[in-house]
């Protein structure tokens, strides 16, 4: 079952998460907040599609951070789809690529498939 | 010839008698310094003698009487005079145009003088073909929720126009972010504002971000310490993601406050090098 809203969609034990156009400090609390609701609710998988967000700041960055460590902590599993090319340049800069599966699209970070890190959209 | 008539730059003309039917004359106006006002004008008198006899003792005095009167006319300008003489000039009368600072100049000197006028003008003619002129353009940010996005929408339009492509463009919005971020986050007024100077040039596009405040947060200050499970640190990217995203990134201090310069390097579009170090 699909239940779809304006920043976040259920699919079975999965949710995807939809930022903003510019994710910076009040932006990122407001994912990590969502993210923390959903796994306290049992869901086991949050994939973060970023189709829509056209700047991560590195405050942004830094909240992101803090995410995957809170999801891993909760023995979740936390997934990048929908990367434009600088937002993905933004994560290789700090390292970030080599710690988190990053897709092509959200289905195919929903259905976990094999092309992943370093599979982006172009701006 | 039965009258000098001023031919005049500027849109004013002036017109005064014949000196001699073998002589033409005239009266432009100039200005000096690139400024076109009053206190930079440069009004030039000019008489040509175009006669088989060098222009004497008479002839300049004559020139001299007629030029006393014209300055009259321009008491605010600074005036200029120029005797030209087909067969140049006698020994007496060069002397007396050169006392009384008068530019005297014989056939030759002024066919050279056409010349490398007329070379000046073909070369400045081409110029546009060769040198994108430089533009720039000036952005100030009030210190409100988000105001760095309108630093990257600038920027967006500049880059456009100067020709990044989309890949580029989006570093340098997102290192400008950063860099008003931490403008913003050093200013010592929480009010304080954020100028941004934006300059366009044939390769580069070149970004000043200045605050008021004490300094920006440089590389050489403690970061953050990283999570144990291996992931990177939280805190204290803001440098590295500009230096990673720009082709040049460096701090000046300056009294009252600091600037940080940005500056990426435009290639031809297509060849897949915009955005990456060149």
């Amino acid at each position: 079952m699909v239940k779809r809203y304006k920043n976040f969609k259920e699919v079975g034990e999965t949710v995807v998460l939809y930022p903003d156009n510019y994710i910076n400090d009040i932006e990122g609390e407001k994912l990590e907040e969502l993210c923390t609701s959903y796994l306290e609710r049992g869901f086991k998988k949050v994939v973060i599609d970023f189709s829509e967000t056209d700047i991560i700041n590195s405050i942004g960055v830094s909240v992101l951070i803090g995410m995957i460590e809170k999801v891993r902590d909760m023995n979740g599993n936390i997934l990048f789809s929908g990367l434009k090319q600088v937002n993905y340049d933004v994560f290789s800069i700090v390292g970030l690529t080599k710690h988190i599966m990053i897709y092509e699209t959200e289905e195919d970070a929903i259905g976990g498939n094999a092309k992943a890190s370093g599979a982006v959209t172009t701006a | 010839m039965g009258s000098m008539r001023g031919t005049v730059r500027g849109g004013c003309a002036a017109t005064f008698s014949p000196m001699a039917r073998i002589w033409a004359g005239v009266v432009a106006h100039g200005f000096q310094n690139g400024r076109y006002d009053s206190g930079n004008e440069v009004v030039w008198m000019v008489s040509v003698k175009d006669a088989a006899s060098p222009v004497n003792t008479g002839d300049v005095e004559n020139f001299l009487r007629r030029s006393l009167i014209l300055k009259e006319n321009f008491r605010a300008a600074r005036l200029s005079r120029w005797m030209v003489g087909r067969e140049g000039f006698t020994a007496e009368a060069g002397k007396r145009a050169d006392t009384e600072g008068v530019f005297s100049s014989d056939a030759v000197q002024l066919r050279i003088i056409r010349e490398n006028l007329e070379e000046g003008s073909r070369a400045s003619r081409k110029t546009p073909d060769r040198i994108v002129p430089v533009r720039e353009f000036e952005v100030v940010l009030p210190s409100a929720s988000k105001a760095e996005l309108v630093a990257a929408r600038a920027v967006e339009e500049i880059g456009t126009e100067m020709g990044f492509d989309d890949a580029a463009i989006g570093q340098i919005k997102a290192a400008l972010v950063e860099a008003c971020i931490n403008a913003f986050e050093h200013s010592r007024l929480k009010t304080a504002k954020v100028f941004l100077r934006f300059v366009a040039s044939a390769d580069r596009l070149t970004i000043y971000v200045q605050n008021g405040g004490v300094d920006f947060d440089s590389p050489a200050e403690p970061l953050s310490e990283a999570p144990s499970d291996g992931l990177p640190r939280k805190r204290g990217w803001g440098f590295e993601l500009m230096k990673g995203l720009m082709d040049e990134v460096r701090v000046e201090r300056l009294r009252g406050g600091a600037k940080i310069v940005l500056v990426k390097y435009l290639v031809e579009k297509g060849d897949g090098r915009n955005g990456q170090e060149v």
